[in-house]
């Protein structure tokens, strides 16, 4: 197998899955005001299911990143590109879950059932990237645009189909809450690099 | 007529050394980071003068510093907080800071009753005064100045947002402004 290119184990996935753990837990309110959230627990333990999902599947091959064979300094850019990418994944789960109410229990739920579905049924480096990019586009699809739409003033379609849906909830309940319309901008572009991220780890070939 | 063409190989950079300063680079990178999520930064200027401040760079602005001295002491105390501003607007200063905090206390200051929202945004600029401190409190030798230190300040703050029975007596009125 031939080794990862130094660069882009040293520069191009620890500086990408940083910048994902960075941007991925900031939260811009509708007056411009940043704020930075930790990922919560629950996120962490998506993100460490979906870390052993990855190399069950081939998507990661950590022997190597980090193994006896490498060197002291080999070891330690692997180790960061492990710690930058549990990191990353966990305030993706978080960016892309809603902060509260019903739908964030019920989203949470949803992950857990897909990656333990995923789990039951062996399934490979590339029908796991693409179902990855099909359950992270729908709950961005779900918090960035659907309950966005609720949480704004002013009515539009997907507002009224939703609530609809979910008739008698108030929107603190479902888990709308305002967010700057930069927001969704900021976290299309965060998820979008975190999935181009998981292309470039090194699989097993 | 040509000569015989010789090919040049670029220098390749050894695989250590990308390594070694890739290393440096994504750790300080993560640092920055944890940084900003440890201080949660508002704007840009308080992530330069945090970042300044951490390292022992941070510096307020001496002349829109002394401004604000100058609208502090004539009870000018919107003024004189726009002045503190200019001067230490990442707010990382503690003696400015402490003098915000004044500001707020001075100006929410009142007879009979203090005016609960400007002791609420006193007591965060106080707390962020002894924040900013490396010792965790303040202590301002201003002879125009009743109170000194931050914790005399916070504590004056505190007992102004009280609601206890002791605020009804009738000799409050007889307090002065500290």
């Amino acid at each position: 197998m031939p080794p990862l290119p130094p660069g882009r184990e040293a520069f191009t996935l620890p500086l990408a899955l940083l910048t994902v753990a960075g941007a991925g837990g900031a939260r811009i309110l509708p007056g411009g005001a940043v704020h930075f959230e930790p990922p919560p627990i629950m996120a962490l333990v998506l993100a460490a299911s979906l870390l052993v999902l990855l190399a069950r599947a081939g998507a990661i091959a950590p022997g190597r990143l980090f193994a006896p064979t490498r060197t002291g300094l080999e070891n330690a850019t692997g180790a960061v590109v492990l710690i930058a990418l549990l990191a990353g994944t966990a305030q993706i789960f978080h960016l892309l879950t809603p902060t509260r109410g019903l739908l964030n229990v019920s989203v949470n739920i949803l992950f857990v059932a897909l990656l333990l579905n995923t789990f039951a049924r062996k399934t490979d480096r590339s029908h796991l990237l693409w179902s990855l990019a099909v359950v992270f586009g729908s709950a961005f699809v779900l918090k960035f645009v659907v309950l966005d739409a609720m949480a704004t003033p002013g009515s539009s379609v997907a507002a009224w189909l939703f609530s609809s849906a979910v008739e008698g909830l108030t929107l603190g309940a479902i888990g709308a809450e305002p967010a700057s319309p930069v927001m969704g901008y900021a976290a299309f572009i965060v998820a979008g690099l975190y999935l181009v991220t998981l292309w470039w780890l090194p699989a097993d070939e | 007529m040509s000569g015989p063409s010789v090919a040049v190989a670029a220098p390749r950079v050894p695989a250590t050394a990308i390594r070694a300063v890739g290393l440096v680079v994504s750790l300080a990178y993560a640092g920055a980071i944890g940084w900003v999520y440890l201080h949660q930064p508002q704007t840009m200027a308080e992530v330069r003068g945090g970042l300044a401040s951490s390292v022992g760079v941070y510096r307020p602005d001496p002349i829109a510093f002394s401004d604000g001295l100058r609208f502090f002491r004539q009870d000018q105390f919107v003024e004189a907080r726009l002045a503190f501003d200019r001067a230490d607007p990442a707010h990382r200063d503690p003696t400015t800071q402490f003098y915000v905090a004044y500001s707020f206390y001075r100006q929410g200051w009142g007879r009979v009753y203090a005016d609960s929202a400007l002791y609420a945004r006193g007591l965060e600029a106080a707390d962020r005064a002894a924040a900013a401190s490396p010792t965790g409190h303040v202590v301002v030798d201003d002879p125009g100045l009743q109170m000194h230190s931050s914790e005399e300040l916070k504590a004056e703050l505190q007992r102004g947002m009280s609601h206890e029975l002791s605020n009804l007596n009738p000799m409050n009125v007889l307090r002065t402004r500290k």
